[in-house]
């Protein structure tokens, strides 16, 4: 007798296998390492002698059985035997000379009956080697198990039963079958030993449909006995038949019973199969079915050494063609019927749950079904809120950014366009070599992924959607929180509030008007993933009649719909995954701080925060391929996207307050000349103005007894983190541009701090408005004043927020952007009062740009195959020069990278400082001292391994003009005139012969052994695919980039060796010509992308919201049918 | 995350209702729960009051320890400038206008016969002793004459006193414009100076006129040009590079700016010399700025400006430019003899420019009240009305010095607006006898090592001027022969000014220039050239020492 931890069911088993009223003529049973009483069980009732202990954790039934057979029951020593599985061994049954074996399980007990059917079933023919029984229901016994198993094309175990199936004698007629289950399955004995008993490849599932099969195969018949009934546990914990072992046996089984030839076919089929499994699973929001299933797939798989011995087992015994068994598999059509019958099985009963939650009081949440049902009610339509917040901070927005919408293109500040079409911003994005200046290694910003996003969103035109997205910044994030808001409140007034307040927040306007990109995308997807993230936990406000769930570690025993009253919901989770992507990859300082609430929340809740850790795979996808390019220069990790530019780092107490800038208290208002500094601390009252209100609700709501208090300690907690750990980042310089070191900017620490107070402040407003309505009689006195109370309170709410946008978007119109020299763009970005009181609010630095950065002639051979660049150089105050090596059409906001900005910083944080300059660095200083001092040195030498062919002087003044003058006489350079760009001057190439081929730098050079050029070739953005001549020998071909290992190139298949020239990557070119091929490549970028694309393809549809309805198990359609096909292995 | 008390009283309550019959066992529980209720809230607001502690705490504690700045700026670094060949383009010697007619009276004629031209060129080593390749070439690049070959070797510079030597040379005569080049030693730039001196003592061109050799640039001034009748002003214009430059003219006479069609978009081909006659774009303007503007390649300008009233010669010279618009301008070297007779003689008809004047131009719009100081070997001395003259802005306007005694002075003027200004010098104090001038244009405070080169023949002065303080100047000659001599400290105090005569041989050698360097308080100085026994005059600004190594702030943007 074999028992594995059945001490449960093995009583009634011993019993019903002792009342048989044809009793086994031997017993031996088998215990497998039980940890409960079922060796002393089986001891008791079939003896000491008769029990054998099999502890192997990872063989399965089959070698159990084998196990014991060897042991006790010897072939030809002892003369009947029977054996059960994990529970007992039966009697076997003598029938002439003819030993038969009888498995049982330790959970299924046999009707009376059963051995004498099965024998009688037996004796009629002897072509009958294997006989099983009717499977019933443990508890009850007229619900059908199974009777006989069949197999689908692709060896799926199937019952072909539907769900509470009755057993009304229906299949009664059964008696040739497939295979049959192997609980209550009796052997012929030599038919036993001639198979080799199961395959130990199938431990779990599946191993009497395989020892059926060979059955069949070796010319055998297999029948059901349906009078032999057998009564079987269905839904035994940890029992071995899940569903990813019957995967993995159904894959095994494929791969067994297929002729040779069929076998990779097969096995890619299987790989197909378990991806679309995949993918289907997570479009139903069951990830982690999928997942079992995939990696069952894979562990199906990768046994070739179990699978060639199952094989070889198997062709030694087959006697007839494989087609034999094929009209006793079942088609496809009874399957899909079958699958149908067992939906409709389950449908029925969750019309019910949808009936009830149209009885719910108050929508929350979004549109779609997945975050919460929008349902109409007497009180009119529920988006008027968010329509109202909207369209005023739409109208504000206009108002203040008005001059923006002149042209397609904005600049200033931290912004620059965007290069023209979305291929180039991904080809930006995606690249393993930074193209800024001279070129360096590294992956290209996270961020580099939203731009592209955007131009998407803008039609391919990534500018205007740019301008687009600084107008409708305000709008969207009015939407977002009116959104979020729903989550946590069910009061409309207060979500018209937090749309208010999210819109007017100074975070969001300080980053509109300096330009900040990142910051702005951050605080405009901020309240999404609150929304997303408190949904994926399932603690968002619930309905009214449906059981609180206060913090559980558990998930709520009531399932209902994902995303409330502590269900967790995958969509939810999967749309916080792609909403913190987006955040992280903008305000790249937020990963961590949002990284560890995100560990600690989920660790916390335990199950019910399973789904959370989905939500950090994007973010890490995203981050790790650019993480790896940064392992030495750590610090950017936490440098802002875009240009990086100076700021003045506010003191906490005001971050508090939701101001990012610094200001001073009687600094007065940036731009509006009546509240400047004077007796009134005007941005003191106005700071407090916005933010007091809601931080007094968000205090309150910390104190107040409540429902939700905890979850308004969560909000806290995380605020009071973000702002710490963007303070202490504060002190990490992380960008350089000229001579500023910038370090990150305060504006996403403040806005994350600032949705989590905001959440925690509609706690409780909640909490403070809700009470009167709870206790009607006992303080009605007071209803009066409360109201009072709460008008006050609801317009100071509603005030703040409105004051805040008027008195931006009042400096905005009476200060209207200077038309700042292009110079600012470039130069020292340090604000111009540090000496003065800064006042609140910034001064709009945005402005719209009309024509390009750089002069068409430069643009058209910058994109052309020349890829010549140019050299902008700025005069800036007391002589000082500014100067930049753009590609292209000028350096794009997609190409920047905070490594580059990074790079030269050294330096302990807190005394950061420029490092040395490198050659390449040094190389450009020189060329633009030597072109501005214009001593009549020639600077070609530098400019042409630069592969600047232009020079562009762009003036903030009129010395700018003398500057020109001088500039026309350095040798090599020609005058091409003033452009709307600037000055511009041609680059003349020093030598004739390369001047004939062509009348400007390119960036792909060949020189000859005394290191003159003699040729240039066309060339890609960072690849050359181009033909060389045949020439001498000792030529290079030189890149304009400096050198790094990952650069590579081939001449006709054949590596080239790879060399420098000076800091520029070269390569050793043969004398004989031919096409050549240079590359950057990463070793391992192709996976990481391959990676990404996986990670974010699964997320998408994961966050795919899918009508798709819960059965009341929680269990998705997929997994309950398959249970039901196992259940009873 | 505690458990939520508000939640527990609820599910008591619940679970209390539902079980009314049983009161005594709802009582019982009630109590407990009030108990877990009051520990429940006592717990909340503790933890409540922890969390509001620690945002309270954080911000205490980050406003005692310095706060993040969010961005600061560094020094820009600054970039070196390769060191470039220097360049001095020299005038060409006095010439009459063409068209000016040649009469057979030998007496009366306007070509001088006597005229005579010499080049003086100075190069000095740098500290090692390496002297730099240098030559004289014409202004298309062909050598007229080698002054030092470039060396071999460049020794590096050891430490201890700097052991100098030098190079000289003297071409005479001098028939066109000529270009004096030296190579940068190392990432220095080469001490170089030069000049051309003309002289000649019959025809129109009669008088002393000498030009530095100066550095070509795009933007210079050029004050004292006169196109009035029996005046004649001609600018030359070379430009001795390899780009071709457009250059511009913008006049200012006594009455504003004066518009001419042809001062505009000149072009001067490389290698070449362009003449402009002042007269055909400006003419009658006794008191002339031209502000020469160059885009393209870097030009020199100078004017020849001649004098002739009636028959008798007034003298001639070469304007070149001075320091550009500025506040203070400086002039050493203005030396005015007998005021008595200079009185006399400018107040006749014809002569009001034969007496010593300060002239100022004032570019921009606004008019400058400018205060004229002069200081004198004994000091500062009174002007006779008060040194005070206001200038229209876009004008130019004349201060004559007739009331000053005679003596050497340096002219100091100052402003709050930018101006340009420049002294004339006048010799002769007989009408009907020849008469010469000179014009001393701003120059720059003196620093170290300025090399000075000196005409051969004639008398030379070396004039300094300290406005304030004290400083010490100290000048070294050097001998053609390329040894540098001991140098002679003057030591002199503020508001004074020293003329000090040069001898014509330093031992046995000819004497071929000078290394000045000075140190305190600013100084200035100019070098008077004059002939024994003549009214001939001419003043030379000491030329911009050597840059050294030079060095622009360069940042690096994207």
């Amino acid at each position: 007798m074999v028992a594995h931890d059945g001490g449960s069911y093995l009583p009634r088993t011993l019993a019903a296998l002792s009342d048989q009223t044809r009793s086994a003529d031997a017993a031996i049973g088998i215990d497998t390492g039980s940890t409960d009483n079922s060796l002393d069980l089986l001891r008791a009732a079939l003896g000491q002698a008769n029990v054998t202990k099999f502890v192997q954790p990872k063989s399965g039934f089959g070698a159990a059985v084998q196990a014991g057979l060897d042991e006790l029951a010897p072939a030809g020593a002892a003369q009947h035997e029977d054996v059960a599985k994990n529970a007992e061994a039966a009697g076997a049954v003598q029938a002439g000379a003819v030993q038969w074996i009888w498995l049982l399980h330790d959970d299924a007990a046999p009707a009376p009956d059963a051995l004498a059917e099965l024998l009688h079933a037996v004796e009629r023919t002897t072509s009958v080697t294997v006989a099983g029984c009717k499977q019933l229901g443990w508890d009850d016994d007229r619900h059908v198990v199974d009777v006989g198993l069949s197999t689908s094309r692709w060896a799926e175990r199937l019952t072909l039963i539907d769900a509470d199936e009755v057993d009304q004698g229906q299949y009664d007629a059964r008696s040739d079958t497939f295979a049959v289950n192997s609980g209550g399955m009796l052997i012929r004995r030599d038919v036993w030993d001639q198979l080799q008993g199961f395959d130990p490849a199938l431990p779990g599932s599946g191993d009497d449909v395989d020892f059926c099969w060979r059955n069949w195969l070796a010319g055998n018949r297999v029948v059901v006995v349906p009078s032999a009934r057998m009564f079987h546990v269905e839904h035994r914990p940890h029992g071995l038949g899940t569903s990813s072992a019957a995967r993995k046996a159904q894959i095994h089984m494929r791969l067994k019973h297929t002729p040779w030839w069929n076998l990779p076919f097969q096995a890619v089929g299987a790989l197909l199969g378990a991806v679309v499994r995949l993918v289907l699973s997570i479009l139903v929001k069951e990830p982690g079915y999928g997942f079992s299933q995939f990696t069952a797939t894979i562990a199906g798989l990768v046994r070739p050494l179990a699978i060639a011995r199952g094989r070889r087992i198997a062709a030694r015994t087959r006697r007839v063609h494989r087609s034999v068994v094929r009209g006793l598999q079942a088609t496809s059509r009874e399957v899909r019927a079958n699958r149908r019958s067992l939906l409709e099985a389950i449908r029925p009963s969750e019309e019910t749950t949808v009936a009830s939650d149209l009885l719910a009081p108050e929508p929350s949440g979004d549109a779609s079904d997945d975050f919460a049902a929008l349902a109409t009610n007497e009180r009119g339509w529920v988006g008027t809120g968010a329509v109202v917040a909207a369209l005023i901070a739409f109208a504000v927005s206009f108002v203040g950014l008005f001059g923006l919408l002149r042209t397609g293109i904005v600049a200033g500040g931290g912004l620059l366009p965007l290069s023209e079409s979305p291929s180039d911003i991904w080809a930006n994005a995606s690249s393993w070599w930074i193209s800024l200046g001279a070129g360096l290694p590294g992956h290209a910003d996270p961020f580099a992924y939203v731009l592209w996003l955007l131009s998407l969103f803008g039609g391919g035109d990534g500018n205007s959607a740019t301008v687009w997205l600084l107008i409708l910044a305000m709008p969207l994030s009015a939407i977002g929180a009116w959104f979020a808001a729903g989550a946590l409140t069910t009061r409309r007034r207060f979500r018209i509030v937090a749309a208010l307040a999210w819109s007017g927040a100074p975070a969001l306007l300080v980053a509109i008007n300096q330009g900040r990109p990142g910051a702005l995308v951050a605080h405009v997807l901020m309240p999404l993933l609150m929304l997303a993230l408190i949904r994926a936990s399932g603690s968002a406000i619930g309905r009214a009649h449906s059981v609180r769930a206060p913090f559980t570690r558990r998930p709520a025993p009531v399932l209902g719909k994902p995303g409330i009253n502590g269900t967790p919901s995958w969509t939810a989770a999967a749309a916080a995954g792609l909403a913190m992507a987006a955040i992280t990859a903008s305000a790249p300082s937020l990963l961590g701080p949002i990284t560890v609430v995100v560990v600690l929340v989920a660790v916390v809740l335990g199950t019910r925060g399973k789904t959370m850790w989905w939500s950090l795979l994007p973010s890490a996808a995203l981050f790790i391929p650019y993480g790896i390019s940064v392992l030495d220069r750590p610090r950017s990790l936490l440098g802002d996207p875009g240009l990086p530019l100076s700021f003045d780092a506010a003191p906490l107490w005001q971050q508090f307050l939701g101001q990012p800038l610094a200001f001073d208290i009687d600094g007065g208002l940036t731009g509006l000349g009546m509240f400047g500094p004077g007796a009134v601390p005007w941005a003191l009252v106005l700071a407090l103005l916005v933010s007091v209100p809601v931080l007094l609700l968000a205090v309150a709501a910390l104190f107040l007894p409540g429902k939700r208090t905890a979850l308004a300690r969560v909000f806290w907690l995380a605020a009071l983190a973000t702002l710490g750990s963007s303070w202490l980042m504060g002190h990490v310089a992380t960008g350089v541009n000229n001579n500023v070191i910038v370090g990150p900017f305060t504006g996403p620490a403040v806005s994350a701090a600032g949705i989590l107070l905001l959440a925690a402040a509609l706690l409780g407003a909640d909490k403070i408005f809700a009470v009167p309505t709870r206790t009607p009689d006992t303080v009605r006195w007071k209803s009066p004043l409360r109201r009072i109370a709460s008008g006050v309170a609801l317009a100071l709410l509603v005030g703040g927020p409105l004051a805040g946008m008027a008195a931006w978007a009042g400096q905005n119109v009476l200060q209207p952007l200077s038309e700042a020299p292009v110079a600012a763009d470039t130069a020292n970005a340090l604000p111009s009062d540090t000496g003065n009181k800064p006042s609140l609010g910034s001064a709009r630095q945005v402005r719209p740009v009309d024509n390009g950065t750089l002069p068409a002639t430069a643009v058209d051979r910058g994109q052309g195959p020349e890829r010549t660049r140019t050299l902008v150089i700025t005069s800036g105050e007391q002589g000082a020069f500014t100067s930049s090596l753009m590609r292209g059409d000028g350096t794009t906001l997609d190409s920047l990278s905070t490594i580059a900005s990074a790079r030269t910083i050294i330096g302990a944080p807190g005394r950061e400082e420029i490092a040395t300059d490198d050659a390449a660095t040094a190389s450009l200083r020189r060329a633009v001292a030597t072109i501005v001092a214009s001593t009549g040195v020639d600077p070609r030498n530098d400019l042409e391994q630069l592969g600047a062919g232009f020079v562009v002087l762009k003036a903030a003044d009129d010395a700018a003009q003398l500057t020109a003058s001088r500039i026309d006489a350095v040798p090599g350079l020609v005058a091409v005139g003033q452009t709307d760009a600037g000055w511009l001057w041609r680059v003349t190439p020093r030598n004739s012969a390369a001047a004939t081929a062509a009348d400007t730098a390119h960036r792909v050079r060949i020189l000859n052994a005394q290191g003159e050029a003699i040729g240039t070739l066309p060339s890609e953005e960072v690849s050359v695919d181009a033909a060389v001549p045949a020439g001498d020998e000792g030529r290079r071909v030189v890149l304009a980039e400096r050198s790094d290992p990952g650069w590579s190139a081939w001449m006709d298949g054949r590596q080239l060796k790879s060399t420098t020239s000076g800091w520029a990557q070269a390569f050793e070119l043969p004398a004989n010509g031919g096409h050549l091929e240079i590359r950057y490549t990463n070793p391992w970028g192709f996976w990481f992308g391959i990676l990404q694309a996986v990670v974010f393809g699964l997320t998408v549809l994961l966050a795919v919201p899918m009508p798709a309805r819960r059965s009341r198990t929680g269990m998705s359609r997929d997994e309950v049918s398959l249970r039901k096909e196992y259940s009873s292995v | 995350m505690s458990e939520d008390p508000k939640k527990q009283v609820d599910d008591n309550g619940k679970r209390g209702s539902a079980k009314d019959a049983r009161n005594s066992a709802k009582d019982a529980r009630s109590s407990k729960s009030a108990r877990s209720s009051n520990k429940g809230i006592i717990t909340g607001v503790l933890s409540a009051a922890v969390i509001l502690a620690a945002g309270g705490g954080a911000v205490a504690a980050t406003s005692m320890v310095p706060a993040p700045s969010g961005g600061s700026a560094v020094d820009i670094r600054q970039a070196d400038v390769p060191a470039g060949r220097s360049l001095g383009v020299c005038p060409e010697p006095a010439r009459l206008v063409t068209g000016t007619e040649v009469d057979t009276d030998a007496e009366f004629s306007p070509v001088s016969t006597t005229a005579t031209s010499a080049l003086n060129a100075l190069v000095l080593s740098n500290p090692a002793g390496t002297i730099p390749g240098s030559k004289v070439t014409s202004l298309a690049g062909d050598t007229v004459a080698e002054i030092a070959k470039t060396p071999t070797s460049t020794p590096s510079p050891s430490s201890g006193p700097p052991v100098l030597a030098a190079a000289a040379a003297s071409i005479s005569p001098v028939t066109a414009p000529t270009v004096v080049g030296a190579d940068p030693i190392g990432n220095e730039q080469a001490s170089v100076a030069a000049n051309l001196s003309y002289s000649a003592k019959d025809g129109d061109l009669r008088g002393l006129a000498a030009a530095p050799c100066q550095k070509p640039g795009n933007d210079a001034w050029l004050l004292g040009s006169d196109t009035a009748l029996g005046r004649t002003a001609v600018l030359n214009l070379s430009n001795a590079s390899e780009t071709p430059a457009t250059v511009n003219l913008d006049l200012f006479g006594a009455q504003g700016q004066i518009q001419a069609p042809g001062a505009r978009g000149l072009l001067v081909a490389p290698g070449t010399t362009r003449s402009v006659n002042l007269a055909g774009l400006a003419p009658g303007e006794s008191q002339l700025a031209v502000h020469v503007r160059s885009s393209g390649g870097p030009v020199a300008g100078t004017i020849q400006q001649s004098v002739l009233r009636g028959l008798v010669p007034g003298g001639v010279e070469f304007l070149s430019s001075g320091s550009g618009p500025s506040n203070l301008q400086v002039m050493a070297g203005v030396d005015i003899q007998d005021a008595a007779a200079i009185k006399a003689l400018g107040s006749k008809a014809g002569f009001t420019d034969a007496v010593p004047a300060l002239q100022i131009a004032v570019p921009g719009s606004t008019d400058a009240v400018v205060q004229v100081r002069l200081y004198g070997a004994n000091g500062e001395r009174q002007l006779p009305n008060g040194g005070v003259v206001t200038v229209k802005g876009g004008t130019v306007a004349t201060l004559d010095l007739d009331g000053v005694p005679a003596g050497s002075y340096t002219v100091s003027a100052s402003s709050d607006v930018a101006f340009v200004a420049s002294t004339r010098i006048a010799r002769g104090a007989k009408a009907e006898e020849p008469t010469d001038f000179a014009w001393s244009p701003s120059s720059a405070r003196l620093g170290s090592q300025h090399v000075v080169a000196v005409p051969r023949d004639g008398q030379s002065f070396f004039s300094f001027g300290v406005p304030e303080g004290r400083a010490t100047v100290s000048y070294a000659p050097v001998t053609a022969d390329g040894k540098v001599g001991k140098s002679v400290d003057v030591d002199m105090s503020g508001g004074t000014t020293s003329l000090i005569e040069l001898p014509a041989k330093s031992g046995q050698a000819v004497v071929a220039g000078y290394v000045v360097s000075a140190s305190g308080d600013p100084a200035y100085g100019a070098l008077i050239l004059g002939r024994q026994d003549r009214a001939d005059v001419s003043v030379l600004g000491i030329q911009d020492a050597a840059a050294g190594l030079e060095k622009v702030p360069v940042t690096v943007g994207y």
